[in-house]
């Protein structure tokens, strides 16, 4: 169990408090300045009070304070959190407020301040210290709120009296006010009930990367929750399908049970979780003695992380109703509200007829606040429907639950990139992106499509060594390239960048099954017209670092690949084998000499050319590649080769069928004129194709910086592809010594 | 009055005490007493190893060279005092101001005592010693002590020195076992005049080493 368990408060440091004259805002380096200019003006009346206020203060003296507020707030559990205060109107700086001498294991806060003194007297103060009491209140659960100060700081005192802090203590020669050197007493204002505080209407904070997104999982002690993954598509799908009747009759979603409608969930809720900037927390929930998934709940768009209002939705597969998984897993979810984010409130709402659902949330306490007619709308009729509100402020009265969750180790990275195209796209609004999904997540790379409400843009992050990929479509580009993205803007910190939406779905996804051959062939047909424009770009992408693999190289490369002794065997290629690898050496050189004087010119290849790097657009009927990262220069048919191939195994495709004879037509058409000569490159290109994918996947895993590692079924899978590559070319060889 | 904090204190004397700053010597028997009296100062102090309950040999070999480090500066932030027996020399209990603002100057004690040699009055006589040394010695204006209303023996000991009780802070403290967060009392003595008599002298070394 986890230290935090124990203390119920949630310790998210607050990035910025909103109200209707002001916002308190973590200190920014960039507004010295401004901080400078007014204490300067302000040191006549806070130098009594505060000594570091000296009058002969320099800019670089606030600097350095800056950024040390800055340290200070960036630290877990941090003693003291600082925070500028502006005019929301002018932007004017205010002032600043801090928590001090923070107790979070209880928690109590102290809280600290000053003003410009140009500023005072308008009520600015009372009210940043009033929003910052309510803060520390709601958002950290704190059960002490003190405010001490001298008994002469006339201004200071004034401000918890008007917020009906209770004076507990006058501490008798305790203060000493540096302008004077005289020693006065201070006065202990606190105040421990929210209640008491005035009511501040149109308050709302921003805390940094709320815990809720470092979720892993939560256990019970029959069910995992988690947030969705992708890949829980198909297994969800079928648990909806399973639970249809039940599901349609209460859920309006459920209207649409397709494995599209699943998958657009699960991608949506990828991006909410991974981006943290999208207000829902949809979660699987597992069954753990069968691992099946037999739910989706999690905390449902009706939530407001910036009140503390979560509210909790559920259903459950009927296979596994009657056995009380839903009381167990919304009672976890209720706790973990409480216990790590901090709630003030969870809420689970029901149509007044739902009995089931009416009987969870009487099992777990929750308290019945009336009826609400609010969305969604009933299905039957389509009429806003009547619903009950249950909900609790607290977990006290839940029925017992063993429970614990954990986090996810180490730093999210998406919400940093995502700030960055918010940025990139000046896009301000949080919950702008609430439509957008989660592609690709590999551990190595994510493909993220941003709906930014106008339109669709792909965000993709790429391993370090693969973000060539920004470099060569923007060349491409200039080039004249068409039918792949374009770069809207990149970003080497963190190896991603945003590209134009060039097609709707993925060949793979629109044939669904069934090979269209033509627009196959359509794609194919323009994939040879990308190589062949680039042949005379050739020279500009090796320069920007595209590998060259070229027949000339092609040979060095296999001996250095095969040379690698430990590489060999660390990927079960036997000792007899690696001998025979060694043996073909010059067989492999004899080859690409043959192969290079067929004078076909060597260009961009796609190392990775199949119908799922091919995206189609509905409308326009067009065919774009994509995933240019993993391009090499070399010979051209090694790609298309490695097309066909991929193509005939995913679809069934008989070598004698009319289709793959069309497919091989038009794929090799306009290379050689020579038939005798053409068949004898292809024949080549098949002889020498293992070793392409061999250097491919090597220069991939090198990239992925993905070691051989028994314990990861991804490496595992990885490595494999490598000791079958050596396999299939040996095969190839010996079917020559055979002839 | 400048610079009192120079004047490091190196014996302190009462009636039955001793008071000084640590020495390495005094492992074995800190030790000793710090983990005979866990249970009873865990809950009040966080320095005690919450998960474990106590700490290990090896956090007071920290907390040692801590003290050293501290004793080697000029107005430190805390400074900590041993007490033991005169006649046994057996230690038997810490005073630490945990806060000290010297530009006043105030100092804020806490203290714990080897749940064994409770009930023989050894603290009040202590913190007895070290608020005059505080006053005389170091200018001060003001010793201060608080403790949680669901801790009376600590309380009786500010209570006992006629310190003046300043108000109660709510959900001042916490329990660090039960996670129960108390009231507080504040106590404070504002000058020697009330507080009970008791002979003491002080060694005073000139300097920092």
């Amino acid at each position: 169990m986890k230290y935090h368990m124990q203390f119920s408060n949630n310790q998210n440091p607050i990035s910025e408090i909103k109200t209707d004259r002001i916002t308190l805002a973590t200190p920014d380096i960039n507004k010295a300045s401004l901080i400078f200019d007014a204490v300067k003006a302000s040191a006549e009346d806070i130098y009594p009070w505060l000594p570091w206020a000296k009058r002969d203060i320099s800019l670089k003296d606030i600097e350095n304070y800056i950024n040390h507020f800055i340290d200070c707030n960036k630290k877990d559990n941090p003693s003291n959190l600082f925070f500028d205060i502006w005019d929301n109107e002018s932007d004017k700086y205010l002032g600043n407020i801090y928590f001090g001498q923070i107790e979070w294991r209880a928690p109590a806060f102290s809280i600290g301040y000053w003003i410009d003194s140009r500023e005072s007297n308008k009520g600015y103060m009372t009210e940043a210290v009033n929003a910052l009491s309510h803060v520390a209140f709601r958002h950290f659960k704190a059960k002490r709120i003190e405010i001490s100060t001298s008994n002469e700081n006339v201004s200071a005192k004034r401000i918890p009296k008007k917020l009906n802090f209770d004076l507990e203590a006058e501490f008798i020669c305790h203060h000493k006010n540096y302008a004077t050197n005289e020693i006065s007493n201070t006065l202990v204002y606190s105040c421990v009930d929210e209640n008491k505080l005035p009511k501040l209407i149109n308050l709302s904070w921003k805390s940094r990367s709320p815990s809720i997104y470092k979720l892993k999982q939560i256990e019970t002690p029959r069910l995992l929750i988690r947030p969705v993954q992708l890949g829980d598509e198909y297994p969800l799908n079928k648990a909806v399908n399973n639970s249809l009747e039940l599901l349609q009759k209460w859920q309006p979603w459920a209207k649409d049970p397709s494995i599209e409608a699943t998958r657009y969930f699960v991608q949506r809720g990828v991006f909410a979780w991974e981006s943290g900037s999208v207000v829902d927390f949809p979660m699987v929930v597992i069954h753990k003695e069968d691992n099946k998934i037999i739910a989706a709940s999690g905390y449902n768009d009706l939530s407001d992380v910036a009140q503390g209002l979560y509210e909790v939705g559920y259903w459950c597969d009927v296979d596994y109703q009657g056995k009380g998984y839903v009381t167990e897993y919304a009672n976890a979810l209720t706790r973990y509200a409480f216990d790590a984010l901090g709630a003030a409130k969870v809420v689970i709402s029901m149509q007044v007829e739902n009995e089931k659902s009416i009987a969870v949330a009487k099992r777990l306490n929750f308290t019945n606040e009336g009826i609400k007619d609010r969305d969604p709308l009933d299905c039957a009729s389509d009429k806003a429907e009547e619903n009950y509100i249950y909900a609790v402020n607290n977990a006290d009265n839940l029925p017992d639950l063993k429970y614990s969750w954990s986090d996810i180790e180490g730093n999210l990275p998406v919400p940093k990139i995502i700030s960055w195209t918010k940025n990139t796209l000046k896009i301000t609004d949080d919950k702008a992106f609430g439509s957008s999904k989660a592609i690709v997540k590999t551990p190595w790379s994510n493909v993220l499509a941003i709906n930014t409400g106008d339109e669709i843009i792909y965000l993709k992050q790429t391993p370090i060594d693969l973000f060539l990929e920004a470099e060569i479509i923007k060349l491409l580009c200039a080039s004249g390239i068409k039918n792949i993205p374009q770069i809207i803007d990149d970003n080497k910190n963190e190896h991603c960048f945003l590209m134009t939406k060039c097609g709707d779905v993925t060949l793979r996804d629109y044939f669904d099954g069934n090979l269209q051959i033509d627009v196959l062939k359509q794609a194919i047909v323009s994939y040879k017209e990308l190589q062949h424009s680039t042949v005379k770009y050739v020279d500009g992408l090796l320069a920007i670092g595209v590998p060259d693999w070229r027949l000339d190289k092609f040979p060095g490369l296999y001996n250095e690949l095969i040379s690698n002794a430990d590489y060999l065997t660390d990927n079960n290629v036997t000792i007899e084998q690696q001998k025979q690898l060694h043996k073909y050496k010059d067989r492999v050189k004899n080859l690409c000499s043959e192969l290079a004087t067929f004078g076909i010119a060597e260009t961009l290849n796609h190392s990775d050319f199949h119908d799922n790097n091919i995206l189609y657009n509905r409308t326009n009927k067009t065919t774009a590649i994509i995933d240019l990262g993993e391009t090499a220069i070399n010979h051209p048919l090694f790609s298309i080769h490695a097309c066909i191939e991929a193509v005939k195994n995913r679809y069934h495709l008989t070598e004698d069928s009319t289709d793959y004879k069309s497919l091989q037509q038009c794929a090799f058409d306009g290379f050689l004129d020579d038939k005798q000569k053409f068949d004898r490159a292809i024949e080549i290109i098949t002889l020498l194709f293992p070793v392409y994918l061999l250097f491919a996947q090597k220069r991939f895993l090198d990239a992925i910086h993905m070691p051989f590692d028994a314990n990861n079924p991804l490496s595992v899978k990885q490595h494999e592809k490598i000791n079958k590559g050596f396999v299939w070319f040996i095969k190839n060889m010996e079917a020559i010594n055979a002839k | 009055m400048k610079y009192v904090s120079k004047k490091v204190l190196k014996k302190l004397e009462t009636p039955r005490l001793i008071l000084r700053h640590h020495h390495n010597d005094d492992f074995d028997q800190y030790l000793e007493a710090e983990q005979s009296s866990a249970v009873d100062i865990a809950p009040w102090f966080g320095w005690v190893n919450q998960d474990r309950g106590y700490n290990t040999a090896d956090d007071i070999k920290g907390y040692f060279s801590y003290l050293d480090e501290i004793n080697s500066i000029d107005k430190p932030r805390q400074l900590h005092f041993f007490i033991f027996n005169k006649t046994s020399n057996q230690y038997l209990g810490t005073i630490i101001f945990f806060r000290i603002d010297w530009d006043i100057p105030y100092f804020y004690f806490s203290y714990w005592l080897d749940s064994r040699q409770s009930g023989n009055g050894y603290m009040t006589e202590a913190v007895n010693a070290l608020t005059r040394l505080c006053f005389d010695v170091y200018g001060a204006k003001r010793v201060q002590i608080s403790a949680s209303v669901k801790n009376p023996k600590s309380l009786a000991v500010p209570k006992r020195l006629n310190f003046n009780l300043e108000g109660e802070l709510r959900n001042y403290s916490l329990h660090l076992s039960t996670k129960e967060v108390t009231n507080s009392l504040m106590y404070a003595c504002c000058s020697l005049d009330n507080l009970p008599s008791l002979e003491c002298n002080w060694e005073l070394s000139g300097a920092l080493k």
